[in-house]
This record gives structure tokens, C-alpha cells and sequence, in this order.
């Protein structure tokens, strides 16, 4: 069985320049985990998962310091985290994975679960040859193909 | 054609892709050594043998021993402790933790590595910064002015004081004796600068430091019994560096005996040490010695100390001047390390015409320290740093750099001009 027997066709994608507010709005609305960012001619950027939604809150230098966790109050920072202003100007750009690793449509059904193990992740955008977005496969997609014999 | 000019040709093509970024310098200076070292063997002035015998093994050792200890000593949290500590000696001014956290990272960087303490003392400021409300810049700034500055005061500061510590037979209390007062004057002059230039950034203004008085510093500390050890064969180095001319021990038998000591009362995963330990740094310094070998041999380097010598001649004075300013120049303009690689034979043919080259070490070591501090990408500690702040809000660019850190350097090196009669 290949990838594209078993995936997601019917998926949601965002552009670069689509505001995080309505990211947040997608996936209170749709039962999904993750959303592809692809340019006008349906190329994959990225991906945005609720995980990066919520690293807007993480300053980029956090993962310069060893540990932190011992400090109980972040004063000012948090008021600022709290109420930040600046929350809606990110866009899809600012806030997705690059170089996200995709699978080919063509690909053999058992790389899924492979790609998924090696990289950590839980679901993957199928590309084309062209390397435009034709769908996702997620685990689920995967595990009915394993038990119910695909869709 | 003189023997010089294909050298020199090969040091200048290596030096070129050193400094341009045009390849990683690991690299650059790694394919320039082998270069080097075919036309000496196909001219015949640089043999293999010369080339082994001109890197610098005890330099290169002292350096490989304080790399292990630090590198065991980074993961402790003991520099979060040192930095949460001066930020609550504080009090919340802005001005009086700017001088703390400066003071700081120039005495850490006497000690150990500038730039692990750059990377370890950045990210934390920062963190004291956006918990107080305040901007990190003027204290990114300060602390990478005064790493450049603090690791002119000690033997083991920084790389170039290490080299001419090696191959000039100076001991650490050489260092102490002529290199550290005068770092400790300039560390209060660019504070008095950077001070003054921030001045508006620091002012004081009702902020809110409980957050910083609530953190218990003690709590930075991953590892207590560690730290303790570390601590222990720092002392044991130390104390044998101030004693190492009576002992007559070489400077990198001292470091890795220290680095010794560490591992075998602390017993880590080797791999995980051997991690921290900067093999790129380590190769880049071994084939620069030997490029600069090459340059030696083929009896470049005799020239230019002749060039020196005759100005020397008419007037000494001028020449320790000429000395200290086109260190500072180049140490500001590139990689400080190649430069004082070169300058070091240099000086030591000086010698050999017969000047008392006593004080052009620390001319040397000043020059290059200090002149560090000219631009952004004079020194690596510049170069880590202002890419750790871009990672802020307040990103450090090239224009603040050239209003608050090249005049620290212009007027250290003002003072240290003023100062070389008695240098």
C-alpha cells in the first residue's frame, strides 16, 4: 500500500502571512494537530502544531540557559507575557517549523511510522513529485490502514 | 624572487579565508598548514619536522587542560549562581547592576574562558533584565568590553596571553605582576566610559526588584559536590602557577594536571568532557604555528623584526607605541590570534638584535586585548555575543558598538599609551 491510499486529502493549509489569531481560531474549530503553511503554487513552507502556538510565549534565548526552573517569579516578563501587545502581529512565518519532513505520495505505507518514530512527530504532509502539498498522513491514518484494511 | 614571497603568498591566501569567513578557519588554516608545510619540503626551507616542532605543544596543552576543567565546571550552574548573586549586590539599579555584572564577567574571565563565560553569563543577564523591565543592552555591552579586558589579566585569560606565555617563558606571576594592575585600571576607566555613554539607558527609575531578591542563587547549582571539585583543582592550578617558577613545571603540565584532578575525583562521562573541549580551536592554533613556521623559516618574519629594529634604533619609545597601536589595529580589525601567532617570532628576533624585548610581551598582549574590543568581530567573545543579542529584544548592532564599545577601546588605548614608559 502506498501513502496516497491512506492519507488526508481534504486538508486545511495556511498561507506565510496568515495571522496567528486565526490560527488559534482553526484549531479551535477543527479537530486537527497540525496545519501546513504553503506558498500560492501549494508548496510546503512548514508546519504549525499547537506546540508552536504556545512558544510565542518562550523568549528566543530561553534555550541558551542551562536551567531556570528554580526561579519562582519572572516579574515584568510575565506581566508582559501576560498582556502582550505585540501577541498578534506574529504571523504563520514567524511561528512555523521549517524544513518539516514530509513524505513522498508514492512512498511505501510502512516509511510513515518510521519518519514518525525518527523525527518525533505525529503527523507528516504528503508531497508530490513537484513537492506540493497533496495531503497528511497521521497516525490514525496509519493505524486504520494497519487494522481496518485502509478506508 | 626572494624565498619569502610564495610563503608569505600562502600565509596571505590562508589568512585572507581566515578572516573573510569565506571558509570555516578550522579549515582554512588547516589546508594553509599543509600548503605550507609542500612548498617548504619542494623549496626546500621548512622541513616536516620543523613544521611538527613549531607548534607549540605547551601552549596547546595549557589550553586542552583549562578546556577540561571548564568544560566540567560549565554544566555545575556555578555561573548562574556568581551572576544571580551580583544582580541582587544590586539593589535594582540599573547602573549598579551594570558595573556588577561587568565586574563579574572580567574576573571570570581572568580565570577561565572568555568566551564560556560570555555564553554562560549572557543568557542569564538577560533573563535578570526581562524579569526587572529593563533593557539588556548596556549590560550585554559592558560584559563583552570587560570579558575582552579581564582576559588580559591573567596568564590563562585568553589564547594570545597563553602563547606568549609559552613561548616566552613568562609565568603566571609575571602576568600578575605586569598585566593584571593595568587591566584592573582599564576594567574601572571603560566602566567609568560605558557609564557614561548609557547613561541614559541606566538611569535610575522605580523598578520592582523583589522577583530578583526572592530567587534563592543557591538553587542555580546543579551540582554541589561537583562545583566543590572543580573549585578545588581550580585552587590546586592556581596555587601551582604562582608557585611554578620555584617548581619549574611547564604551563601545561599545571593545566592538565588540574584537568586530571577533575576527572578523577568527579569521574564524568568522557565523552560528554571531551565534548566541551574546542578541538576546532585546538587545530586552528596548531596549524597557525605552523603556517607562521613556514614564514619564520623562509626568513619573512627576520625582515619585518629588522624593519622594527631600525626604527627601534632611533627611538625605542616609538617603536613600543608603533607596536601597541598596530596590535590593537588588527585585533580590532580580525582574528587577534593569527596576528599575535606572527608577532610572537617577531618580537623574539628583536630580541636577537639585541633590544630588551621584556616589555613588548605585554605591549603584545595589551595591544591585542584590548584592541579587541574596536569592532564587533575583533574579538570571538564580540562575535558570540552580539549574536546572542540578537536573540533579544534590544539587538546590539555595528552603529552602538561604535559609540559605546570602540570608545572603550580607543581611551584604554589612550591609557595604555600613557602608561608604556612604565610598561
Amino acid at each position: 500500500m502506498r501513502i496516497k491510499d491512506v492519507m488526508t486529502r481534504d486538508i486545511i493549509t495556511i498561507k506565510p502571512s496568515t495571522g496567528i489569531r486565526e490560527i488559534y481560531g482553526i484549531f479551535c474549530e477543527k479537530q486537527i494537530g497540525g496545519i501546513p503553511v504553503v506558498d500560492s503554487e501549494n508548496k510546503l513552507l512548514g508546519m504549525i502544531t499547537k506546540t508552536e502556538l504556545l512558544n510565542v510565549l518562550i523568549p528566543d534565548y530561553f534555550d541558551m540557559i542551562g536551567d531556570f526552573l528554580f526561579i519562582d517569579d519572572f516579574g515584568v516578563l510575565e506581566e508582559k507575557l501576560e498582556s502582550t501587545p505585540t501577541l498578534s502581529l506574529f504571523i504563520a512565518e514567524d511561528l512555523m517549523v521549517r524544513n518539516v519532513i514530509g513524505i513522498s505520495e508514492n512512498a511505501s505505507l510502512m516509511k510513515a511510522p518510521v519518519l514518525m518514530d525518527r523525527y518525533n512527530v505525529k503527523r507528516l504532509p504528503v508531497v508530490d513529485s513537484n513537492n506540493k502539498l497533496v495531503g497528511i498522513v497521521t497516525r490514525m491514518d496509519v493505524c486504520k490502514a494497519l487494522f481496518d484494511g485502509g478506508h | 624572487m626572494a624565498t619569502y614571497i610564495l610563503p608569505l603568498v600562502v600565509f596571505l591566501v590562508t589568512f585572507y579565508f581566515i578572516v573573510s569567513g569565506k571558509l570555516n578557519r578550522t579549515i582554512a588554516s588547516f589546508v594553509g598548514a599543509l600548503a605550507m608545510i609542500i612548498l617548504g619540503v619542494t623549496l626546500d626551507f621548512y622541513s616536516q619536522e620543523d613544521a611538527f616542532r613549531a607548534i607549540d605543544f605547551n601552549m596547546i596543552g595549557l589550553l586542552v587542560g583549562m578546556m577540561i576543567i571548564v568544560s566540567v565546571c560549565k554544566k555545575t550552574g556555578f555561573f548562574s549562581f556568581i551572576a544571580i548573586k551580583a544582580a541582587k549586590a544590586s539593589r535594582g539599579s540599573p547602573m549598579r547592576l551594570m558595573i556588577m555584572m561587568g565586574l563579574v564577567t572580567a574576573f571570570l574571565s581572568m580565570a577561565l574562558d572568555n568566551v564560556t563565560t560570555i555564553i554562560l553569563v549572557i543568557p542569564i543577564t538577560v533573563l535578570i533584565c526581562d524579569i526587572l523591565g529593563i533593557s539588556p543592552l548596556p549590560i550585554i555591552v559592558t560584559e563583552i568590553v570587560l570579558s575582552n579586558i579581564g582576559g588580559v589579566g591573567t596568564m590563562v585569560g585568553d589564547p594570545p596571553n597563553m602563547m606568549i606565555a609559552s613561548s616566552a617563558n613568562l609565568s603566571f606571576n609575571d602576568f600578575i605582576v605586569h598585566l593584571f594592575p593595568i587591566a584592573l585600571g582599564a576594567m574601572v576607566l571603560s566602566l567609568v566610559v560605558l557609564v557614561i555613554v548609557f547613561r541614559k539607558d541606566i538611569k535610575r527609575r522605580p523598578i520592582d526588584f523583589r522577583p530578583i531578591l526572592e530567587i534563592d542563587e543557591r538553587e542555580a547549582i546543579r551540582d554541589e559536590k561537583t562545583l566543590r571539585k572543580v573549585i578545588l583543582s581550580l585552587i590546586v592550578v592556581f596555587a601551582l602557577f604562582v608557585a611554578q617558577k620555584k617548581l619549574g613545571f611547564h604551563h601545561s603540565f599545571i593545566a592538565l594536571l588540574g584537568a586530571g584532578i577533575v576527572l578523577a575525583l568527579v569521574r564524568p562521562d568522557i565523552d560528554e568532557v571531551m565534548k566541551g573541549v574546542e578541538w576546532p580551536i585546538l587545530a586552528f592554533f596548531a596549524s597557525l604555528f605552523i603556517l607562521v613556521g613556514g614564514l619564520e623559516k623562509a626568513g619573512f618574519l627576520n625582515i619585518v623584526a629588522e624593519r622594527i629594529g631600525a626604527i627601534a634604533t632611533v627611538n625605542y619609545g616609538l617603536a613600543k607605541i608603533s607596536i601597541l597601536w598596530v596590535s590593537a589595529f588588527f585585533s580590532s580589525l580580525v582574528d587577534r590570534v593569527p596576528f599575535t601567532t606572527a608577532m610572537i617570532p617577531i618580537i623574539k628576533h628583536i630580541g636577537e638584535l639585541g633590544f630588551n624585548i621584556d616589555s613588548l610581551w605585554w605591549i603584545l598582549a595589551l595591544g591585542v586585548g584590548f584592541g579587541g574590543n574596536g569592532t564587533p568581530i575583533g574579538s570571538i567573545v564580540g562575535v558570540v555575543g552580539l549574536a546572542m543579542s540578537e536573540k533579544t529584544r534590544a539587538p546590539i548592532d555595528f552603529k552602538i558598538w561604535l559609540k559605546t564599545a570602540t570608545v572603550v577601546m580607543i581611551i584604554t588605548m589612550i591609557f595604555v599609551t600613557l602608561l608604556i614608559r612604565f610598561i
